[in-house]
């Protein structure tokens, strides 16, 4: 990708929140492709039933200057969409949350609960995932806007944009794909490449992310339509260097958008910069070394399968037919779609 | 515990065998009790396979008696009509394999046999009962794709007198009875966009035939019109695939509509949704919809399924003393389509439908 993407970064200090937020979307014109779409999805990041200001979730109050600010603009059906949780249902963080409220303080609003929406499957063909589970909203869903959270990870150091897909995964145990979380992202973000992403800084979450740390204050919103590029200024705000972080350099390789070729308009990002604390390095090596042995042990199963599912092709069809019929590269990589990926 | 319906299976072949036979085996709703064939050898090998308790070589026998309750026509079409008529006169719910009849009178003794007996009669037309027709059909409703520009159906497939361990003198003499590749396979096309669209007023097309001493049709395009100003083309054809066209799609039907492009494998279970307003359009504004409890990496898994939905569908009519799904007077029009295309093809004229 080397068209050079537009962030902006708005302080608050000066500013109320939606005022805020209308200034983050104008300077990247956020909104110049909504005219003629019909249907928008908001994704807040209600990752608990923790409030916007213990860092932990996406603040209501942003999502609804960007629903004023739509409405300026459009009367599409807004969508504000998310999953149930390992702490809770989608209901109940839009009700604890305060999203319910902007349902009902503002038409052609609706909180969906994704896990409880009709679901199709759809190819994929990913890097890790084969076909993936989609809620039927999303699949007519012509707009995106994804509002991320700006938080620490213990495993992974950094949370925003990227990782806020992962709550469109509607599996049950989605622990299992920790260990390909760059792949699971970017597979993700193919399907669910926000048309618009925004990051909630006002307050930030640091330490034992993303949802056991502690508030961390810098009063921001960061906008851009690049969600890479908008997790790389997340990131340098944070004070952690953007390659350093594994799944957004993956993104980038696989062209999901731009770390490097990065303009950024609005505050001065050193002014907003605020150190963030992470967990102590060996706790971060520990988790580290537990994904890695997930994603080795995972491996290890796979291949032997894979050499399983190979042996019985070539017993079974035999290797003169198989000739025939298919090349053996063909065959090989039909054998590793089958065996590598995973349906989620 | 469901109540058990004592069902018989007339017709041993291909689709009685590897469709009707298992599926009344399997299903909870049903006791298979019997089964009809004149091929004597065949006959014995099935009872003996599927361990069914009284085997007749004469379907009439196993009407007699009150030894069934339902049975399945599984025969060839020139033989539906006759069955189903003494079937109903017996008060036996039926299950007639597609096409209905031969032609419109032998369609219309059917319906009137089955009217009078008041029994359940179905015909199978297993293609509505893929998951991915029947998202097709929500989605066009619910004006997903806005409005219907044009649709188009297509079966080109090694099939009937080409395919594989086929009794190629039984074809011959089948389609010496106008048993064409439009007859047999173009009506699960017309069914479906009959289905999807509501009442056909015109049928166009143009039939041909390759193969010497075959006196059917082996390629064809039909347009149908219908009243809501929708058009069809509809192309059939059996032949021997070059490998290039066995390897691509050729089973398909597809709806353009203003805002999107529906396209769904005649035997499921993809659905294909294109469309520029929707998540298609992030992953290169085509998107491929699966079931979820159905996996296109085995092969005929949704063809099976949907031959027991079919059979399970009927025998819950039954149970349940229910509207079929699929009733006798839609498959009677599917065939007066049919029958339209064949007239229009040898009169070179546009069949206005009444």
């Amino acid at each position: 990708m080397n068209e050079r993407s537009i962030v902006s970064v708005v302080k608050l200090t000066e500013v109320s929140i939606e005022k805020a937020v209308n200034e983050a979307i104008s300077l990247i014109n956020g909104f110049s492709d909504l005219k003629g779409k019909k249907v928008v999805s908001i994704k807040p990041n209600l990752c608990c039933l923790k409030s916007s200001f213990s860092g932990a979730t996406t603040d209501s109050r942003i999502v609804e200057a960007i629903i004023k600010r739509i409405r300026e603009i459009s009367s599409c059906k807004i969508n504000i969409v998310e999953t149930n949780n390992s702490y809770g249902t989608a209901d109940e963080s839009f009700e604890a949350l305060g999203y319910i409220d902007l349902e009902k303080n503002y038409s052609g609003v609706r909180c969906v609960n994704l896990s409880k929406d009709s679901k199709v499957r759809l190819d994929l063909n990913g890097k890790i995932f084969s076909t993936i589970l989609v809620p039927v909203t999303m699949v007519f869903s012509d707009y995106l806007i994804n509002v991320a959270k700006l938080k620490t990870h213990a495993d992974y150091r950094y949370t925003g944009v990227l990782k806020n897909v992962y709550g469109f995964l509607l599996s049950s145990n989605r622990s299992q794909y920790h260990g390909f979380m760059k792949e699971a992202i970017v597979d993700l973000n193919k399907i669910y490449k926000p048309d618009l992403s925004i990051i909630d800084a006002i307050n930030g979450m640091e330490g034992f992310g993303p949802t056991d740390g502690t508030p961390k204050r810098v009063g921001a919103i960061i906008a851009s339509k690049d969600p890479v590029a908008a997790d790389t200024l997340g990131a340098q705000i944070m004070g952690v260097n953007p390659s350093s972080i594994k799944y957004l350099k993956y993104a980038e390789n696989q062209c999901i958008g731009n770390i490097r070729e990065i303009e950024i308009r609005g505050s001065d990002p050193h002014e907003v910069s605020a150190k963030f604390d992470f967990i102590p390095r060996k706790w971060y090596y520990l988790g580290r070394f537990s994904l890695w042995l997930q994603r080795f042990s995972r491996r290890c199963s796979d291949s032997a399968r894979f050499l399983s599912l190979v042996r019985s092709s070539l017993s079974t069809v035999g290797f003169s037919t198989l000739r025939e019929r298919v090349s053996y590269k063909e065959m090989i990589r039909l054998a590793k779609d089958t065996v590598f990926k995973v349906d989620a | 515990m469901w109540k058990k319906l004592k069902t018989g299976v007339v017709g041993c072949g291909w689709i009685g065998q590897s469709v009707h036979i298992p599926n009344y085996v399997q299903n909870p709703r049903s006791e298979l009790v019997a089964i009809c064939d004149t091929n004597e050898e065949l006959l014995s090998k099935t009872k003996e396979k599927y361990n069914v308790k009284y085997a007749f070589t004469d379907y009439e026998e196993l009407l007699e008696g009150d030894l069934v309750e339902a049975i399945s026509v599984c025969t060839p079409t020139s033989t539906h009509s006759k069955i189903v008529v003494d079937a109903a006169s017996h008060g036996v719910h039926t299950l007639c394999e597609k096409p209905l009849a031969l032609n419109m009178k032998e369609a219309d003794e059917v319906l009137e046999a089955v009217s009078r007996s008041k029994i359940k009669f179905m015909v199978g037309f297993n293609c509505r009962f893929l998951p991915n027709h029947v998202r097709m059909r929500n989605y066009t409703n619910e004006g997903k794709i806005g409005r219907i520009i044009t649709s188009r159906g297509e079966v080109i497939a090694t099939m009937g007198p080409f395919g594989n361990d086929v009794d190629k003198e039984f074809y011959r003499k089948e389609t010496e009875k106008r048993v064409g590749a439009f007859f047999d396979m173009g009506v699960h096309l017309v069914d479906l966009f009959i289905w999807l669209f509501g009442k056909p007023i015109e049928v166009y097309a143009s039939t041909m035939t390759f193969t010497e001493g075959v006196s059917a049709d082996e390629s064809s395009v039909v347009l149908v019109k219908f009243n809501n100003d929708i058009l069809t083309s509809i192309t059939v054809a059996w032949l021997y695939l070059p490998d290039y066209l066995s390897m691509s799609n050729n089973k398909m039907l597809e709806i353009i509509g203003t805002e999107g492009k529906l396209e769904s494998d005649l035997f499921g279970p993809s659905l294909y949704f294109y469309s520029k307003n929707s998540l298609a359009s992030k992953i290169g504004g085509k998107i491929r919809i699966l079931p979820r409890h159905l996996n296109p990496k085995v092969p005929d898994e949704a063809l099976r399924w949907s031959y027991e939905k079919e059979i399970d569908s009927f025998l819950r009519a039954i149970l349940e003393d229910k509207r079929p799904s699929i009733t006798g007077e839609e498959a009677r029009e599917v065939l007066r389509v049919t029958l339209a295309a064949y007239e229009s093809s040898r009169t070179k004229s546009v069949v206005i439908l009444r």
